[in-house]
């Protein structure tokens, strides 16, 4: 074996992007240690923000050559991953400027809270491109763990405490069910390679066992991915883990995971066969289940960030109608849903975090009469809700749309109207908050939004790019067209 | 061009007065008037310019938008459409003036508001391009929501979000059969289109014809309102502002019946035919169930509101009797149904600014202290009854024959039920114009000013003119009105 060695520092080279983002973090913990603790460390923060834009420059000198997998057998190339690993590290990058003028007030002034935001976005971009189940699961648990932590990084906070054990508990719950699925993969195929797959399919006949016992495989990766992704019924932790934890990492949480989740199963789909009707049925009723049980949840919250829990749950139900579809255009329009959905995010959360500034959590009370007060605040907001409720002309409405024709050229018309019917219902609480901002007289307990700083940068950028996207989507669609 | 600067210019002026210093208002209020007069002047412009006896587009533009959809910005006039841009010019100017002393706060949000609504409403009115025409179909709810629920009544909030809802609900059935009707077109084209050209000239089997004219035909029936969809109608314009009632009333609920003479019908003339009969009975029973509905309430407003159901109920009949008097006397609706309707909202407007009370029961004798309204009154009520001289004649005398030519004994029962609306707005006229004082409230009333006597004046004139000229619209109308009519009948069965 020694003159075919695994490693070469040619398959090295599509890994730079990843090998920067651990070694920023490598940086961060040791730059760290003759600076006092519990200061404001911009030193820190810059250089992980540096790390990250590394990473990106490096991801886009390769842009090209990546296309092949670095280590074949193990990673996978192509424009999916390619596009999933830009897009994490923007995610990580907007994380960072987030976490900025917050930190001292939540607690995230650490090392440690960047070093693991590395780790955790270095992992991700693993998972994106493996085509080893095992490497998958490695860097799965990686991402999660880190993410365990960071949940709950502001231990002072009781709070905090509890998202991150919920979080916890239920995560490597689900990290079993992923095990387990790459078991009865492995009793399938004897192989834990997702890139065998098509070759084991072409030679099975219809009626072959092993076709449902991958079924069974499919269902139970799905589940793993599922908890991680908040889809219902595995969802419940989601609205206390986004509540409870620091705000930034919340926006994280569910960008990031939802990103690295969707991005999974969309390569999952190239090689499955999500055709078969277990498939199909499967796939169908948790995109119906995730969707309806969010929205109807999220009606009755009163609380801005928990309905931005229950909002995010309901925006991976969209994504999984594209996926239910099972049209070749579906992995292109799951990546730009959630691809869409981190913008949308990020800039839902830095607007949270303006309103959180005086350290109280945010009610619909809190916002009442803002809009006219504060118009610019209220304009990014409207603009924000309105993209979410996915109502032209902002991107979300272009994704939106996106995803309901990739499932319409997989022929799934009931699911359409299923998702329209919950796109109704969603715009209801989309609106109420539009109703708090502008239809209701001021409180005393109005928030006044700081508007300034990083923080303002990123909802700039974000409530820059929903409208530029939704004008003039053709830029935002060849991003994703595969 | 001529379209994009019409269809934008409100918006762009629009934004200019965001950038407005607030002042007392005043200055905020001229300038978005002078906005809506350059914009007028342009519309009136362009009806010069217009060739009225001319059946396809005029003034087309077309640019390429997003080419790997096939989505164009596709803009274009024809007879159908030219009268309804100059009803939605016309409006704009009323529905500020008509605010000038009613909105007193965030003025200078309201203005751009009611222009960005006149610029998403031109939008839908000339987009020949089903993407495009969507866009400004959403783009429309916006304003009106937070015109309803910032400046509207006290339950404001309900009625916006439930007008928001039930638009929404439909549309995006609407949106899901367009995104079909593109897949059809690549399959038969081999390329996505949303051109509303290439939509015509599908051929579609019968199955896929009846659900997707289903999905549009929702989508329209929301916004016309047609029973049972209309729940929304009488909340929202209970709780709007004068000037969100008129333009409601006025242009909105046309971006419906236009989309069903635009789209619905010309794109499934098969399933046109096979739902007419239903659609039919369904645009009968709004015209008696909105008479009805009028004559039992105790608000001034929701009487209004409710007259509406019924006339835009005669539009619908005229639409779906597919013939040529029947869908021209639908589109002379559609524009004298935003005239009369919209005076009287103004009027409503002009009482509430007064009295603060729309109990009915506190009306009565009200020409006593207003001889100038009771004037300008009058022709409104008669215009909205449908009496010779005034517009509303002409259009319900069209639609008429045009039910009767499909089914004599539709026809019969049709004219019935139009004695209905004679009834409820004599007795609306009675009861509030003449009589006695009814109650101390009516004491406090003082005449017209000058800007209100303009206003209504305005539409009065209107109502003559269109009363005694119908040919100005019907001339340029009806090229266009039978070449979609022709249409349906080369490509639907025999028999129309």
């Amino acid at each position: 074996m020694l003159n075919n060695p695994i490693v070469t520092l040619a398959s090295l080279q599509n890994l730079w992007p990843e090998i920067t983002v651990l070694l920023g973090a490598f940086f961060v913990l040791a730059v760290d240690i003759p600076l006092r603790a519990d200061k404001e460390k911009g030193v820190v923060a810059w250089s992980s923000m540096l790390a990250l834009g590394l990473a990106l420059a490096l991801l886009l000198r390769d842009w090209n050559s990546a296309l092949s997998p670095a280590f074949p057998g193990m990673l996978l190339g192509g424009r999916l991953a390619q596009a999933a690993r830009l897009v994490l590290l923007v995610i990580g990058a907007l994380t960072i400027a987030l976490s900025r003028r917050p930190a001292t007030r939540l607690g995230l002034v650490h090392a440690e809270y960047y070093a693991l935001l590395l780790f955790a976005i270095a992992a991700m971009m693993v998972f994106v491109a493996s085509a080893n189940l095992i490497v998958a699961f490695v860097v799965l648990e990686t991402f999660s763990l880190a993410m365990y932590v960071l949940a709950g990084f502001n231990r002072r906070d009781r709070a905090n405490r509890e998202a991150a054990l919920k979080y916890f508990l239920i995560g490597a719950f689900a990290a079993a069910f992923f095990l387990f699925g790459i078991a009865i993969f492995y009793g399938v195929t004897g192989s834990v390679s997702l890139e065998t797959l098509p070759e084991l399919l072409k030679n099975l006949a219809s009626d072959d066992p092993r076709r449902r016992m991958l079924m069974a495989a499919l269902g139970m990766l799905l589940v793993g991915l599922g908890f991680k992704v908040g889809l219902a019924p595995f969802h419940l932790w989601a609205p206390d883990t986004y509540e409870g934890a620091p705000t930034p990492v919340t926006a994280f949480l569910s960008a990031g995971a939802k990103v690295a989740g969707f991005a999974m199963m969309a390569q999952m789909s190239l090689y499955f066969p999500f055709s078969h009707p277990a498939a199909v049925t499967m796939l169908g009723w948790l995109a119906v289940a995730t969707m309806t049980l969010a929205n109807l949840g999220a009606l009755r919250q009163q609380g801005i960030k928990r309905l931005l829990a229950y909002s995010s749950v309901a925006h991976s139900g969209y994504a999984l109608v594209a996926l239910a579809g099972g049209a070749p255009s579906a992995p292109g329009a799951v990546l730009n849903y959630v691809l869409v959905y981190a913008v949308m995010n990020f800039a839902a959360f830095s607007l949270l975090l303006m309103l959180e500034e005086s350290g109280s959590p945010v009610t619909f009370k809190e916002i009442q009469g803002l809009g006219f007060q504060r118009p610019f605040f209220g304009f990014c907001l409207a603009v924000t809700m309105f993209a979410m409720a996915g109502i032209p002309p902002t991107a979300g409405f272009v994704a939106k749309l996106n995803v309901f024709k990739s499932a319409l050229e997989g022929g799934r018309s009931t699911l359409l109207v299923l998702a329209v019917l919950n796109s109704v219902i969603s715009a209801a609480y989309y609106l109420r908050v539009l109703v708090a901002l502008y239809m209701a007289p001021r409180t005393e307990t109005q928030a006044s939004p700081a508007f300034g700083g990083l923080t303002g940068a990123v909802l700039l950028a974000c409530v820059g790019l929903i409208l530029a996207w939704g004008l003039f989507p053709a830029p935002l669609l060849s991003l994703s067209a595969f | 061009m001529i379209l994009s600067f019409l269809a934008w210019s409100p918006l762009i002026f629009g934004l200019g007065i965001l950038a407005m210093p607030r002042g007392d208002g005043k200055g905020l209020r001229w300038a978005s008037l002078a906005a809506s007069f350059l914009n007028l002047a342009l519309a009136a412009f362009l009806l010069t310019r217009f060739e009225g006896g001319k059946a396809g587009m005029q003034f087309e533009e077309i640019r390429a938008w997003l080419p790997s959809w096939g989505i164009k910005y596709h803009l274009g006039v024809d007879g159908i459409s030219i009268y309804l841009l100059v009803l939605n010019a016309v409006l704009t100017p009323i529905a500020i003036l008509c605010s000038w002393n009613a909105v007193t706060e965030k003025v200078k949000e309201f203005h751009f508001l009611i222009l960005m609504l006149q610029t998403a409403v031109y939008g839908v009115f000339l987009s020949l391009d089903g993407f495009l025409f969507y866009l400004f179909w959403e783009a429309s709810l916006i304003p009106m929501y937070f015109l309803v629920g910032v400046w509207g009544g006290e339950r404001r909030v309900y009625a916006t979000l439930k007008f928001v809802l039930y638009t929404l609900g439909g549309s995006l059935l609407m949106l899901l059969a367009m995104l079909k009707l593109a897949f059809i077109a690549k399959e038969q084209t081999q390329a996505f289109s949303f051109s509303l050209s290439t939509w015509k000239s599908l051929s579609l089997s019968a199955d896929a014809q009846s659900w997707l004219f289903v999905a549009f035909f929702l989508a329209f029936a929301v916004k016309v309102p047609l029973f049972p969809l209309h729940t929304w109608l009488p909340d929202a314009h209970v709780e709007a502002p004068t000037a969100g009632s008129v333009l409601l009333a006025g242009v909105l609920l046309k971006l419906g019946s236009y989309g069903l003479m635009r789209f619905a019908v010309p794109i499934f003339p098969d399933a046109a035919v096979l739902f007419q009969r239903p659609v039919m009975v369904l645009a009968l029973i709004s015209v008696i169930y909105g008479a009805a509905m009028v004559m039992v309430q105790s608000d001034l407003k929701k009487m209004v509101a409710y007259t509406s159901v019924s006339h835009m109920g005669i539009c619908v009949l005229g639409i779906f009797s597919l013939n040529l008097p029947g869908q021209q006397g639908a589109l002379l609706t559609m524009i004298n149904h935003g005239i009369s309707t919209g005076a009287l909202f103004l009027i409503v407007g002009i009482f509430y600014e007064r009295i603060h009370t729309r109990d009915l029961s506190l009306y009565g004798g009200a020409v006593l202290k207003m001889p100038v309204l009771g004037l300008l009154f009058l022709p409104v009520a008669l215009s909205s009854m449908g009496v010779p001289g005034t517009n509303g004649f002409v259009n319900e005398l069209l639609v008429l024959r045009g039910v009767f030519r499909f089914n004599p004994w539709t026809g019969a029962f049709a004219a019935t039920a139009l004695v209905l609306g004679a009834a409820y707005m004599l007795r609306l006229t009675q009861k509030v114009m003449y009589g006695p004082l009814a109650s101390h409230k009516m004491e406090e009333l003082t005449d017209l000013r000058p800007r209100e006597i303009v206003t209504l004046g305005a539409m009065v004139i209107l109502i003559f003119v269109l009363g005694v000229f119908p040919g100005l619209v019907l001339n340029s109308s009806e090229a266009a009105v039978n070449a979609g009519l022709l249409d349906l009948l080369r490509s639907g069965p025999s028999g129309i």
